[in-house]
């Protein structure tokens, strides 16, 4: 039983960094670049839904909405400011740029609200359930349900819309997407905002899952969601999803059979090994299409 | 162009030698105590905390007329949490600005550095925080700490948790980046826990600002125990009990003295209740000189309350006085070294002295014999269980 807890655990671990993989693939597969200020859209989704919530005494549907609008502005904003008119200076400027723009958020922040963690107020009504030995919450299923429905309309999104079809073109080839009469600037903004909404919605959902809030929290998530579109492939949306569930499960299972504090160190030794023997990832990069 | 370089260089030597040499114009008859607080780097927050606490006691002292008629007046040197620094304001606090005796340095990494030079220049070194075991033993006669590491203050907590919740086996959790924590969760807590007869059926470990406890609950879960240690940052510590408390997990816990911040139980709100602690200072202390402390500081700290070290901080102004009263220091410029020695001589031999965290003594280790109160959680305070 306690197994079955432990897989729940990873899931919705697994959940969390899924949302955020999903955000740095879309980028890459469209820019061929890695926005480094990823994690701080997430940090920063998790403050709105607690301003929201603490101080403006909305509820979670509202702090969820609230998340959602301002961090799609956010993505949007951070592409205008830091990546759209460095981009030409090559793969390296869009990257240190967003580095920068990673720690000045950090740095308002930390002034806003302290570096410390804060308690991110629980609205969600909190019970056990138990089903024959196997016991769940409430906040686990609504978590894992929600990052689930988040994945599959993503995915009907990329298969069965205009949109999602102009981002796969772009993705496959930015020329001939254009000759083809895709307005490509326009789908890259389309795409800065859906990734960071994403991330948005991760962020409530740390602060709902763990408690607690901090403005460094990106950084660490972050770079697992780097870790975990490198296992899965760059810019390979269904890897991104696999590869952040499976990642996710073996952090939880390797604290509860292995060793505790050597968790990290599986995650980036797998992306280690994953970039020795098959760089491509394991659902192959986007990449090597071209 | 040499000789206009050589110019302006003396010229900025002599500005700088104005500056540094008329800056500290402490007046004759003042007692001249020095001070080292971290302002900035790392330890900026216990810093200014313990700042608080020392301001308090000096503007007490003066206002109830100084120290045998004369202002006391303190020289206080940032180290910016760092061994190095401390050592550049002992130095100058020893040599240049002739303070009687030296209240800090703050961390035990600083105290290690600045110890030796306590000895050398046999000026009285006294930390009010440098909890690390042995290292005012290792520096005697001048070197002293008034702070207790968890090996002193824990165990009447061990004692009561055990005794009150049955307790026969535990599991710890473990945060093994923070130095403190890390001794206390492996070595503290273990040698404590052997000597009740308490098994020990797991451990979990993690590195500061871990994320996701659910694994480590999950499996402690698995091991049924009859309490759970934790050992780690008060942040971490909130975010183990939360989620324990959302897994069905409502085992007794029992925390290292890194738990005892106001801010532990403000993240953790109500699952915190019940959780015990050991510390030297106890916030809601009714006893008069402890009560009067905490008012005044929570009134200059926009409400915050004082940690241990501020407290000590406040003891250990108020102990160099009572040494200056009792001992016959002069004060007198040609009497500073032996002024120092009899400041020495008598915080060796002190007993019973009567501070706001209660009463204690001197050891000959150089440390002081408090012992913990037991703390317990109960809505957003500490109380006595």
């Amino acid at each position: 039983m306690i197994f079955f807890q432990q897989v729940i655990n990873g899931l919705m671990l697994g959940c969390t960094y899924v949302l955020v993989a999903l955000g740095y693939t879309l980028i890459f597969g469209l820019l061929r670049m890695i926005h480094m200020a990823h994690g701080e859209v997430l940090m920063i989704g998790g403050y709105v839904a607690l301003v929201i919530i603490a101080y403006l005494h909305g509820n979670l549907f509202l702090a969820m909405l609230g998340a959602i609008a301002v961090t799609a502005l956010l993505g949007i904003t951070i592409y205008a400011a830091s990546i759209r008119y460095v981009e030409k200076g090559g793969h390296l400027s869009p990257l240190v740029s967003t580095i920068g723009i990673a720690i000045v958020l950090q740095e308002i922040f930390t002034k806003l609200f302290t570096g410390e963690k804060i308690a991110f107020p629980q609205t969600l009504v909190f019970k056990n359930i138990q089903v024959g030995g196997l016991s769940f919450n409430t906040v686990q299923i609504f978590i894992i349900v929600l990052s689930f429905a988040v994945m599959f309309v993503l995915y009907r999104i990329l298969k069965g819309t205009m949109i999602g079809k102009s981002i796969r073109a772009v993705s496959e080839n930015t020329e001939t997407a254009r000759l083809l009469g895709i307005r490509v600037s326009w789908i890259v903004v389309i795409t800065f905002a859906l990734a960071s909404v994403l991330a948005g919605i991760a962020g409530v959902l740390v602060g709902i899952a763990y408690h607690s809030i901090y403005p460094l929290m990106g950084i660490e998530i972050g770079l697992k969601g780097l870790a975990i579109i490198i296992i899965g492939g760059m810019g390979n949306v269904v890897g991104a999803m696999f590869s952040g569930l499976l990642v996710g499960l073996m952090e939880v299972f390797s604290v509860a059979y292995i060793s505790s504090s050597y968790k990290d160190a599986f995650t980036f030794g797998l992306m280690v090994l994953i970039l020795i023997w098959k760089p491509e990832g394991l659902f192959g990069s986007v990449t090597e299409k071209r | 162009m040499a000789r206009r370089l050589f110019r302006f260089v003396s010229v900025m030597a002599f500005v700088i030698g104005l500056l540094t040499f008329s800056l500290p114009g402490a007046q004759a008859a003042d007692i001249t105590l020095g001070a080292l607080i971290p302002l900035t780097g790392f330890a900026t927050g216990f810093g200014e905390n313990q700042k608080v606490g020392l301001d308090i006691a000096v503007d007490e002292i003066n206002k109830a007329g100084g120290i045998k008629g004369n202002t006391l007046k303190m020289i206080t040197y940032d180290t910016e949490s760092k061994g190095e620094k401390a050592i550049l304001g002992f130095r100058k606090q020893a040599t240049q600005d002739n303070v009687l005796a030296i209240l800090g340095p703050f961390l035990s990494t600083e105290a290690e550095v600045c110890f030796p030079l306590a000895n050398k220049y046999q000026i009285v070194s006294i930390s009010a925080s440098a909890a690390k075991p042995g290292l005012a033993e290792a520096h005697r006669p001048y070197g002293f700490i008034n702070a207790t590491s968890d090996m002193n203050t824990l165990p009447p907590a061990v004692d009561y948790w055990v005794k009150t919740h049955n307790i026969k086996t535990v599991c710890i959790v473990t945060d093994i980046k923070d130095a403190l924590n890390k001794s206390t969760g492996q070595i503290v807590f273990p040698k404590l826990l052997e000597t009740k007869g308490v098994k020990i059926l797991g451990t979990s470990e993690f590195v500061t600002g871990e994320m996701d406890f659910s694994a480590h609950v999950s499996k402690f879960k698995g091991m049924s125990p009859d309490g759970i240690v934790i050992s780690c940052t008060l942040a971490d510590a909130a975010g183990f009990i939360k989620e324990a408390k959302k897994q069905g997990l409502g085992k007794p816990f029992i925390g290292g003295v890194a738990i005892q911040a106001p801010k532990f139980l403000e993240l953790a709100g109500a699952d915190a209740n019940g959780t015990i602690t050991g510390s030297s200072f106890w916030v809601e202390n009714p006893a008069a000189k402890s009560k009067a402390f905490v008012q005044e500081f929570m009134k200059r700290y926009g409400g915050r309350e004082p940690n241990p070290f501020a407290a000590n901080m406040h003891e250990n102004v108020y102990l160099i006085k009572q040494l200056i009263e009792a001992t016959g220091v002069t004060n007198k410029p040609s009497d500073l070294d032996t002024d120092r020695q009899k400041i020495q001589k008598g915080l060796e031999t002190l007993k019973n002295f009567e501070g706001v965290t209660g009463t204690f003594s001197v050891t000959k280790e150089g440390t002081v014999d408090k012992s913990g109160y037991v703390l317990m959680a109960k809505d957003g305070k500490w109380v006595k269980p």
